[in-house]
């Protein structure tokens, strides 16, 4: 009788493994501590998730960790910063109380009707074809809006921090102008958005 | 960390065979890390330490081996010799731990820690010798060729012997050479090294050429003539089907 799950399960395993050992030689070289062996570990999960798709698209393991590893580093780093709440602003709440998280808008708004962040619904690709499409209309819409007046540069600045996670710092040393700087002209940025954004009719339908 | 000592701590994913560790050197001035890959498969990155009497002369401060496992069982595994006895039980039990498991995810989460303290005077960059340089350039395009010929043998090999576990090796091992640039791979030399011991679908000559074959790699000023080895192996495997 022949038993191809034991045989699968073990190419799995060595893709799998493959793909782990290509990220940590790529990474170990600009990376620091442990961060190598946990951007494998996420690939190699990912992987493990759904191997047969990734195994089809990229027979070769390698190929496949380099391409990954390119993207990984960033998500990772990403991740890092939220979770020491880099970035997390506190404000006043209800109670008088300071709390950290976001006020109900920044730069990037919750979308007219709720529910995600509107970056968020602009760059989600993996819901339902027709919400996803009208959600997406109204994201970018709703987004035109807001930044109506706002300098693409600043925008940018914008997405940089709100959306993909930067600190000010960060930015300010990208454009390589002073902290104080970068934030007043964020916070200038934000206002104007929520000024746009509390001007908007929250409950209209969608624009035609 | 003492005057003396430095605690480590280590990680190791039994899946993978991969090996890491970080060594706690107290404060580091981050500008002065240097990282080394003295081949493909091994990266260390040095930290000189700020007080004591080795203020100022480059530790190691990280390292992590691709295919640990395999490179210990052979004894090329470069580590201060404080962490030798560590790193065999951390690798023996991790490997014990997941003798049973076929789930794959459940391999690729499989993780095993360790913590040891290591004199310093282990940890000096001069101390470790075989973790510093590299092992040398090949011939311009060698690389490529060596690569070539790894997977023509990797293929021979699958057709012979469906278990796959050494074709898929060959096929890591080509990959790794050709994207390295001309580094050599001596873990994943190591393991596949260890599989063609273990396959039964090889004669003795084929084996021997392998042994050939894969120490010629451990050396990129060889390998013109693992080259050559690869190719008669080739010979071999595909004229006397078993």
């Amino acid at each position: 009788m022949t038993n191809t799950t034991p045989r699968l399960d073990q190419a799995i395993h060595g893709y799998i493994a493959a793909v782990h050992r290509e990220v940590v030689r790529c990474v170990a070289l600009v990376r620091h501590g442990f961060d190598a062996d946990d951007i494998a570990q996420d690939i190699a999960l990912e992987v493990a998730r759904r191997p047969e798709v990734i195994m089809a698209r990229y027979p070769d393991p390698v190929v496949y960790a380099r391409r990954r590893t390119k993207h990984a580093g960033i998500s990772f780093d990403r991740r890092e910063r939220a979770q020491r709440s880099e970035g997390v602003r506190l404000h006043r709440g209800a109670d008088g109380l300071l709390t950290p998280g976001r006020p109900y808008v920044s730069g990037n708004a919750t979308g007219l009707d709720g529910g995600d962040e509107l970056f968020a619904t602009a760059r989600d690709v993996h819901a339902e074809f027709d919400s996803a499409t009208v959600a997406f209309l109204d994201a970018l819409e709703s987004l035109r809006r807001c930044c109506v007046g706002v300098s693409r540069a600043d925008l940018h600045e914008l997405l940089l921090v709100d959306g993909c996670g930067y600190t000010v710092l960060e930015v300010a040393r990208m454009k390589g102008q002073a902290r104080e700087t970068v934030s007043r002209r964020l916070n200038a940025t934000r206002r104007r958005i929520r000024q746009h954004h509390a001007a908007m009719p929250h409950q209209q339908e969608s624009p035609a | 960390m003492s005057s003396t000592t430095a605690p480590v701590t280590l990680r190791y994913r039994p899946g993978a065979d991969v090996l890491s560790g970080v060594i706690h050197l107290g404060e580091v001035d981050a500008h002065q890390l240097r990282t080394d890959a003295p081949d493909a498969d091994t990266s260390v990155e040095w930290a000189p330490v700020a007080d004591g009497d080795a203020a100022g002369h480059p530790h190691l401060h990280r390292f992590q081996f691709v295919f640990a496992a395999a490179r210990f069982a052979e004894g090329r595994l470069p580590l201060p010799a404080a962490l030798q006895p560590v790193v065999e039980s951390l690798i023996t039990t991790a490997h014990h731990a997941l003798h049973e498991v076929d789930d794959p995810l459940a391999r690729a989460r499989a993780l095993a820690n360790a913590t040891a303290t290591v004199p310093l005077a282990q940890l000096r960059r001069t101390a470790l010798p075989a973790l510093c340089g590299g092992t040398g350039a090949p011939p311009p395009g060698q690389a490529a060729a060596v690569s070539r010929s790894l997977r023509q043998v990797a293929e021979a090999v699958h057709r012979r012997d469906r278990t796959d576990q050494l074709a898929r090796l060959l096929r890591e091992l080509g990959s790794t050479v050709d994207h390295a640039r001309g580094m050599a791979a001596p873990g994943t030399a190591a393991a596949a090294a260890a599989a063609a011991r273990a396959t039964p679908a090889l004669t003795e000559q084929e084996r021997h050429h392998f042994h050939d074959a894969l120490e010629q790699l451990l050396a990129p000023a060889n390998w013109q003539a693992a080259d050559t080895t690869l190719q008669h192996l080739l010979t071999s495997l595909e004229r006397a089907p078993r």
